[in-house]
């Protein structure tokens, strides 16, 4: 998390290896990421960029195909199992034929996510060793499309799949994730479980604005911001 | 046949499959119908049940001898360099549409045709100035000059582009505009210093033709032809993901910058080697696939073979056209296929552009 | 357009008349059907008398006027090796520059029909390109005979061009608007030479653009420009004006004003029979001070 050029996709960038860092390294399983078969490192580790233009007319089904690309040399029966359960899972199960340029905003980021699930599918469901970084995966959704993405993110991480989420919404990332790491201008203000990083007072440095974190009813947390103005 | 698609994703639909194995099964028709055709007709009428009657060994005498030397000898290899040129160009126009992620590029982007324009015009102009010992080598000399041309273009254009950071496809494509406007002033200074018959080869030659062609020609075009197709048919799902965005297609374990320099590189031999004895073939390579992705969709393991198909029967009818309808002259072939290919572009310019609207 | 057609037929009759009376028919296999490919080569084919057995001619060939209405197989570098075979041809006559290699060699591989002169392109060879045309027609006697006049003609231009003591400044044009001059190694160098003309593009090869200004400032006394020879009886039309209007010279004033002379492209620059003839019109206008007896009427000059 961190405001609007903070480094949040700069460093998802290093993360997947698309920006190499001048100091330090990146590493998957105790391997650097240098050291990775790049058809190894794709059936581990799947992105999501945070906007995907695609030039050419394409099926849905057939887009979500493409993340199984690293796996051609595999199980034939696998493809169709992995677009079929990818889709399904982010709720386009019917959406198969459909041309994805009819889609709607919400719908086409829906369907590339189901094309990065699709990548790390395997057929016996375990999760281990698996990386999903996710830039903003919840932008140009409506608050339930969010709520079923952020639920499916969650289930992911709770299979054993390690995500790596930027996330605009704090109260998102207070409600579902299970530590945070908060960016302001490049520099790391806090990091750790997500309860600690998400303080009032973290939250003021990093955003400078003033939040309250709020409990519901049901126990949940919300960021709130306090609009000064009001409030003097 | 090269292209079963084995593993068919589940979810395309026997619906779509079957379409698809209709449309290709069409194609390959009307591709035989018109080989045929075009080594059965010509300004030389002959009858076709004789030809049959030859070329099945039935009758050796069905033909005259030089009706069997021109099938044997002139048609039957320009229809096989008809076939190749096609195909090649309409699998560069493929790899180039994945490339640049752009429907409407086309092999002449990474300057490959722009630098064989400039060598053949070189050649051309500066063919009386060369040693009279080249002899029988001297039909050649356009040729070779073509071909090392396209390719130097595209060389240098790869290397400004790695020397300005990486194969970045904006800087491929700014540096392809670059190299072809030089090109172009450089062939303008050519032409004003060239003569009336130079000036009319030149233009010639650059409406292209694919007379003159026999089985050293075709052998020489079948050897890049069948590689780049072997190429791309191998790396088909690489430019499936290539075509939703380079870090789409690293993410998924494409090696995205050696793939783009072997397309590039793959590109311009094959077109290098199409231009060097055909001359410039217009607009094949960029209205083939769109058309194939009208009818079969954008997978790469259908769109290759079936733009190929569609490319093989446009200039071998083309072909049939240049040399029957102003007999016995002959029309250019950059002619018919831009006759045809002009209108399709700017039909699918203009739905392109009501669907990006 | 037919009435048109049927006059071009009715010219080209009349044309072969004076060449069916000045040679005789005899030896000749009238069946045989040759295709040219070149101007010169055609007039070298009708100037031995086998017009007549002309069944098609490139797009060059535009003398005399009876090729007009033959078959046309295309510009003779673009030549097509079924389009030639379908005319089922017993001989095709090429010039020196016709093509592509390719095709001439396809067509050679066919059959033995291509003869394809390789003398130089030059107003000299003219008598060899005659005996080269008249051998491929077993015509050697005869052709012996016409280059033999050709070189008498020759002989006789440049005997009287010798007597030229100032040679004219002068520009050849191709094209009038946006045209090119002529510099060295041209065809219309080779003609302005033996024409007794001092070629002003003497610094340079081939054909360079020039404006109005470009010719202003050369200060040329002539500048030749080129029509075709079928554009030729055009009634009631100045040549000399249009294309000096077209040079942008005709606003000149009179003293800065070159002379314009058009000449006959395809009968001078082509190299064929008639080039003599045409050079020798061309040094009278030159050099319009000295006397010009009539060189001998040839069946092959209209």
């Amino acid at each position: 998390m961190g405001p609007n050029g903070s480094g949040k996709s700069t460093l998802l960038n290093v993360l997947s290896g698309d920006l190499w860092p001048h100091s330090g390294s990146v590493e998957i399983a105790g391997r650097p990421l240098a050291a990775w078969d790049a058809s190894d490192l794709a059936m581990r580790r799947a992105v999501l960029p945070q906007n995907s233009h695609v030039a050419f007319p394409i099926t849905v089904g057939d887009l979500v195909a493409i993340g199984r690309l690293p796996y051609r040399h595999g199980r034939p029966g696998s493809e169709r199992a992995a677009v079929a359960w990818a889709l399904e899972a982010v709720g386009l199960g019917s959406f198969s034929h459909r041309s994805y340029h009819r889609l709607s905003g919400g719908e086409r980021q829906r369907v590339q996510f189901a094309r990065v699930l699709a990548q790390i599918w395997s057929p016996d469901g375990a999760g281990n060793d698996r990386v999903l970084l996710l830039d903003e995966p919840t932008n140009n959704l409506d608050p339930a499309q969010r709520l079923g993405i952020m639920r499916l993110v969650r289930q992911l991480a709770d299979q054993g799949i390690a995500v790596v989420v930027v996330l605009h919404d704090l109260s998102e990332a207070l409600r579902f994730a299970d530590s945070g790491l908060l960016l302001h201008c490049g520099k790391v203000v806090a990091q750790g479980v997500i309860t600690d990083v998400l303080s009032p007072a973290h939250i003021a440095s990093a955003f400078e604005v003033e939040v309250g974190i709020l409990t519901d009813q049901q126990g949940l947390r919300h960021v709130a911001v306090v609009d000064q103005r009001r409030a003097g | 046949m090269t292209f079963i698609d084995i593993d068919a994703p589940a979810h395309s639909g026997a619906a779509r499959d079957r379409r698809r194995w209709r449309v290709t099964a069409i194609l390959l028709v009307l591709a035989f119908v018109a080989a045929l055709a075009a080594v059965a007709t010509g300004p030389l009428a002959m009858s076709l049940r004789g030809v049959i009657a030859w070329a099945a060994g039935l009758d050796g005498s069905a033909l005259s001898e030089i009706e069997q030397h021109l099938i044997g000898h002139v048609r039957l290899p320009r229809v096989i360099v008809a076939i190749l040129a096609g195909a090649g160009l309409a699998i560069s126009g493929c790899l180039m549409q994945s490339l640049f992620r752009n429907p409407l590029a086309d092999p002449g982007l990474i300057g490959v045709s722009s630098g064989s324009a400039l060598a053949a015009a070189l050649a051309i102009v500066l063919m009386p100035a060369l040693p009279v010992w080249l002899g029988g080598f001297a039909a050649f000399v356009l040729p070779v000059a073509a071909f090392v041309g396209g390719l130097v273009a595209t060389l240098l254009i790869l290397r400004i582009a790695h020397f300005s950071g990486g194969t970045a496809t904006v800087v491929l494509l700014l540096a392809g505009i670059g190299i072809s406007v030089i090109a172009e002033v450089a062939i303008g200074f050519l032409i004003f210093i060239s003569n009336e018959q130079q000036l009319r080869d030149i233009t010639f030659w650059r409406m292209g033709s694919l007379a003159g062609n026999g089985w050293l020609q075709s052998g020489i075009i079948a050897v890049p032809v069948i590689a780049i197709f072997a190429f791309a048919w191998s790396i088909a799902p690489a430019l499936n993901a290539l075509s939703l965005g380079e870090d789409v297609a690293r993410h998924l374990g494409v090696p995205v910058q050696r793939l783009q320099r072997l397309i590039v590189i793959a590109v311009a031999a094959a077109v290098g080697t199409v231009v060097a004895f055909c001359g410039l073939i217009g607009f094949l390579g960029l209205v083939a696939p769109h058309l194939a992705r009208l009818v079969i969709g954008h997978d790469h393991r259908w769109l290759l073979p079936v733009s190929a198909l569609i490319s093989v029967v446009i200039i071998t009818f083309g072909d049939l056209v240049t040399r029957i309808a102003v007999a016995p002259a002959e029309l250019p072939i950059g002619l018919v296929t831009g006759a045809l290919g002009g209108p399709i572009f700017l039909y699918l310019l203009v739905r392109q552009m009501r669907g990006a609207a | 357009m037919s009435a048109n057609l049927s006059r071009r037929r009715w010219l080209a009759a009349a044309a072969l008349l004076p060449a069916a009376f000045a040679l005789p028919r005899a030896g000749r296999a009238a069946s045989r059907r040759i295709v040219c490919a070149g101007g010169a080569m055609t007039e070298c084919v009708f100037a031995l008398g086998h017009g007549p057995e002309v069944v098609a001619v490139d797009t060059t060939s535009l003398y005399p006027a009876a090729v007009h209405a033959l078959p046309k197989i295309g510009y003779f570098r673009q030549l097509s090796v079924e389009g030639l075979l379908s005319l089922s041809p017993d001989l095709v006559l090429a010039d020196r520059d016709a093509g592509p290699a390719s095709v001439l060699q396809q067509l050679g591989g066919a059959t033995n029909i291509l003869r394809q002169f390789d003398g130089p392109l030059s107003p000299a060879s003219v008598p060899d390109k005659m005996r080269f045309v008249a051998a491929a027609l077993g015509e050697a006697g005869k052709g012996e005979e016409v280059a033999g006049d050709i070189a008498a003609d020759m002989r006789t231009l440049a005997d009287a061009v010798a007597r030229v003591e100032v040679k004219p400044r002068t520009i050849f044009m191709l094209g009038t608007i946006r045209g090119r001059m002529a510099g060295r190694h041209t065809a219309a160098d080779m003609v302005m030479a033996i024409a007794g003309a001092e070629n002003l593009g003497d610094d340079f090869d081939g054909y360079r653009p020039l404006s109005a200004e470009g010719i202003v400032s050369l200060k040329p006394d002539v500048v030749l420009t080129m029509f075709q020879s079928n554009e030729m009886p055009v009634a009631g039309v100045d040549l000399a004006a249009r294309a000096a209007e077209d040079l942008g010279l005709a606003e000149l004033p009179d003293a800065a004003r070159p002379r314009v002379i058009p000449i006959d492209g395809a009968a001078l620059l082509a190299m064929g029979p008639r080039t003599a003839h045409a050079a020798y019109a061309l040094a009278a206008q030159l050099h319009p001070d000295l006397d010009w007896p009539s060189l001998p009427a040839r069946p092959w000059v209209a």
